[in-house]
């Protein structure tokens, strides 16, 4: 009976994320948003960028509400002026398990230290639930005769293996009878798994089971990886037989297999990318010893049992002495004994720079092997390629072109030699040079003394006492010049009081008192010295007695009076 | 004694004057250059190597031995006697010329990542030698002297405004230059920069020989030299890469 699709939802958006970082991008996408129940989905997970050495398959989250039926994985690389872009596109089919509207939520891809994310996308489905695929009504429970006359046989290898380990799956039909016509068979689910197919022989066998003899076709056979860890069933295979036209179809059904998968052990080599099985990684150049700038073909070839398609180019080890370019690669999926094998082949041109012996260095491939439940590694030879030097290598350096591009001067030479007149030494530094070293004192010596003569020039103007202190001199040395001009018998009066009249002046200058202050007492009490205080009167009171009577004085006396006069002015 | 300080001064600055009255220096660079004349390098090396053994550190000599070294196909030593050249005369056009062009030959083409500040900066520091900038700032110093003396005595107060802009502008160039000639002369002293001077040197990721190469660099290179553990030096590249290499692959400039 077919069931009619409704669908409801014609505008729901088509989500795809598309996250760019380190160039590359990641990416999931479905071929409909809207699907019956009975329809099927495609899921299709892209990653593209550059250069995608070593990534990984990206971690499908359970699907509770879908059941995957198959996967496929296709790699296309692209080069152009050397730049490899490469796209790694897997798509899974999914078959939806109820209706409803539901999620297929975030993938998430874990590549060089940075976690990618697809966007969430949005599955609705619709439609009544179709019970059993198979045409017809409740089957009428036939006699054993039938049901042992007719059965379909599930079997795995092993129950028990590590994420992508293969388990073989294979599903044989037994018979005893005719069939009116061929039968119809449905897969099973493959949740989980990674799936590769083996093939199945045309050729029916015969073998005795409890006495009957029967015919066995190989329906089916499968290699599945498991995707990641934990119990997964391997789901029912169905079949429908028309025994004859008047009897409606039975249908014969496998029992579901439970597959237990056992995660990696932890102690993962630095440079493992997920490789299981059993390995070996080679490496070839086509010649060794090659020019300067002819080009080398290298190939590296991964061959070994396991699921080979899901594992990364492996890292090369630096080049530095060459220019590397990437020329392509192949795989190639075989199996023998239902086991799964391999071979992947990828090819570079390197190109030696410079003239020497250049080491090309192991390069090695990290795989856990089940059988021996060790991580194991294999490693190529270490390779070494000399080049020789190009012809033309003994040029002079004048016609030596320099090799750079980017610098568009090109020069034909040097410029000549300097033929100068002395060879003075310019090392000779001026900073150790200790005459200039003291000379930087002489600004600052200077400015100090610009300051002290502006003080002194503000004081002058500002303080009574200390102008009169400083001038204090200048006018006592005017009073003895003019005493010195009147020196003679007719002016002895005049001498003796300019005499008196400066060294009073210059006294109250000194101590800053007004001149009618100027007594004996006072200068004790400013505590000059004894024998000046003496002096001082005793020049004062022969200046008063010669005023008196000048005739008592000679110009001797004159003279010495003068002198003493100057002598005391110089010590106060 | 003022003009004796200045004749001392002149003497150094410009470098002319007294001949050092060594003829013989003179007679053997006159030689050493006749046999650059004569294509007759190795000879020239020699002879231009023993004047500036004797003491005498002349531009001029180390740009001429520089080019001997580049026409003897020694192009690491060449590019180190060219920067010491530029160092004693830095705005020498023959010496920037030639120094560029063996530049030119070198094999690496490291990319020295440089903004216009540091460009502007980088001019301003190789303008001038070391004398030259040393007798530069004492010339702004007295300058500056000069200006605090008439600060002092000027009264009015639009002129004093004046000096007081003058003068910060003058004490921050002074500054500048000032650091400028301390980095200078630490430079010369510490000699932390060497230019690569055999064809190839492995560059490690420290100061062993068993460890791993990080890197390749050429001849005629400049590194700048960090630690010095035992017979190896820390180098840094121009663009920032860094790791060991033998002390004997390079000379300081």
């Amino acid at each position: 009976m077919e069931m009619r699709l409704y669908i409801l939802l014609l505008t729901l958006t088509f989500f795809n994320s598309n996250i760019y970082a380190q160039d590359i991008s990641f990416e999931a996408s479905v071929d409909k948003h809207v699907l019956g129940i009975n329809e099927r989905l495609t899921l299709s997970v892209t990653i593209s960028g550059g250069n995608l050495s070593g990534i990984p398959t990206p971690q499908l989250p359970p699907l509770k509400d879908f059941d995957i039926v198959n996967s496929y994985r296709s790699q296309s690389i692209s080069i152009i002026n050397a730049q490899i872009s490469t796209s790694l596109d897997i798509k899974y089919v999914l078959v939806p398990k109820d209706t409803g509207k539901f999620t297929i939520p975030p993938i998430t891809l874990n590549y060089r230290g940075k976690t990618y994310q697809t966007r969430p996308i949005e599955i609705e489905v619709t439609g009544q639930r179709q019970v059993v695929p198979t045409p017809s009504p409740p089957v009428v429970r036939k006699p054993k005769r039938v049901h042992g006359n007719l059965f379909l046989e599930a079997y795995v290898d092993k129950h028990t293996v590590f994420v992508n380990e293969q388990v073989t799956l294979r599903i044989k039909f037994y018979r005893r009878i005719n069939l009116w016509e061929t039968p119809s068979y449905s897969p099973p689910s493959f949740t989980g798994f990674w799936v590769e197919d083996l093939p199945t022989s045309q050729q029916p066998t015969r073998q005795t089971i409890d006495g009957r003899t029967y015919l066995v076709h190989e329906v089916m056979n499968k290699a599945l990886f498991p995707t990641s860890q934990g119990e997964y069933t391997i789901g029912q295979a169905s079949m429908s037989c028309v025994v004859s036209p008047f009897q409606s179809p039975i249908t014969l059904k496998t029992n579901p297999i439970k597959i237990k998968v056992l995660p990696l052990p932890k102690n993962k080599p630095k440079d493992f990318s997920g490789a299981i099985g059993n390995f070996s990684i080679s490496c070839q150049v086509d010649k060794k010893i090659v020019e300067e700038n002819q080009p080398v073909s290298l190939k590296i070839k991964i061959k070994g049992a396991g699921n080979i398609k899901t594992i990364p180019k492996p890292k090369l080890p630096k080049l530095i002495d060459f220019k590397m370019y990437t020329s392509g690669e192949s795989s190639q999926v075989y199996n023998s004994n239902f086991i799964i094998q391999g071979e992947k082949e990828y090819k570079y041109i390197l190109v030696p720079t410079s003239p020497g012996k250049h080491v090309i260095d192991p390069i090695t491939l990290s795989y856990f092997n089940p059988a021996t439940k060790r991580y194991e590694i294999s490693k190529t030879h270490k390779i070494i390629i000399t080049a020789k030097p190009q012809k033309q290598t003994k040029l002079t350096i004048d016609k030596k072109k320099p090799l750079k591009q980017e610098v568009q001067l090109l020069k034909e030479d040097i410029r000549y030699i300097k033929e100068p007149v002395n060879l003075a030494n310019q090392a000779n530094f001026l900073y150790q040079n200790k005459l200039f070293l003291l000379l930087q004192l002489l600004p600052i010596l200077s400015i100090a003394m610009a300051l002290s003569y502006k003080r002194h020039l503000v004081r002058l103007n500002q303080d009574i006492r200390y102008s009169r202190l400083k001038g204090a001199k200048k006018k006592a040395s005017k009073g003895i010049y003019k005493a010195k001009s009147l020196l003679s018998d007719e002016t002895k009066d005049e001498f003796y009081g300019t005499i008196s009249k400066t060294l009073i002046e210059y006294i109250a200058d000194k101590l800053n008192l007004l001149p009618n202050e100027m007594t004996i007492e006072t200068l004790k009490a400013k505590e000059l010295k004894e024998d000046i205080i003496n002096e001082v009167e005793n020049i004062l009171q022969t200046c008063d007695y010669a005023r008196f009577a000048p005739s008592t004085y000679t110009l001797e006396n004159m003279k010495e009076i003068l002198n003493k006069t100057k002598n005391i002015i110089g010590r106060i | 004694m003022m003009r004796q300080i200045l004749l001392t001064l002149i003497n150094l600055i410009i470098g002319t004057g007294i001949a050092y009255g060594d003829n013989h220096l003179t007679e053997l660079f006159h030689q050493a250059n006749q046999c650059y004349k004569d294509e007759n390098y190795p000879k020239a090396i020699s002879m231009y190597q023993q004047i500036i053994d004797s003491g005498i550190k002349n531009g001029v000599v180390f740009y001429n031995l520089g080019n001997a070294l580049l026409k003897d196909g020694q192009l690491g030593k060449a590019i180190l006697s060219y920067e010491r050249a530029k160092r004693l005369l830095p705005r020498d056009k023959d010496i920037k010329a030639n120094l560029e062009y063996a530049n030119l030959l070198t094999i690496d083409k490291i990319k020295e990542k440089k903004g216009i500040i540091k460009t502007l900066t980088y001019k301003f520091h190789h303008l001038l030698n070391i004398n030259e900038q040393t007798l530069g700032l004492f010339i702004i110093y007295l300058v500056i002297t000069f200006l605090i003396i008439l600060y002092i005595f000027v009264e009015k107060k639009n002129i004093r405004r004046l000096f007081i802009t003058l003068g910060i502008i003058l004490i921050s160039y002074f500054f500048i230059s000032l650091i400028s000639l301390f980095i200078k002369i630490h430079s010369v002293r510490q000699a932390n920069e060497a230019i690569i001077i055999v064809s190839k040197v492995e560059v490690k990721s420290g100061p062993e020989d068993e460890l791993e190469t990080l890197f390749f660099i050429h001849e005629g290179t400049k590194v700048k030299i960090g630690e010095i553990r035992d017979n190896w030096y820390q180098i840094e590249l121009l663009d920032g890469k860094i790791g060991w290499i033998k002390d004997d692959t390079v000379e300081r400039i």
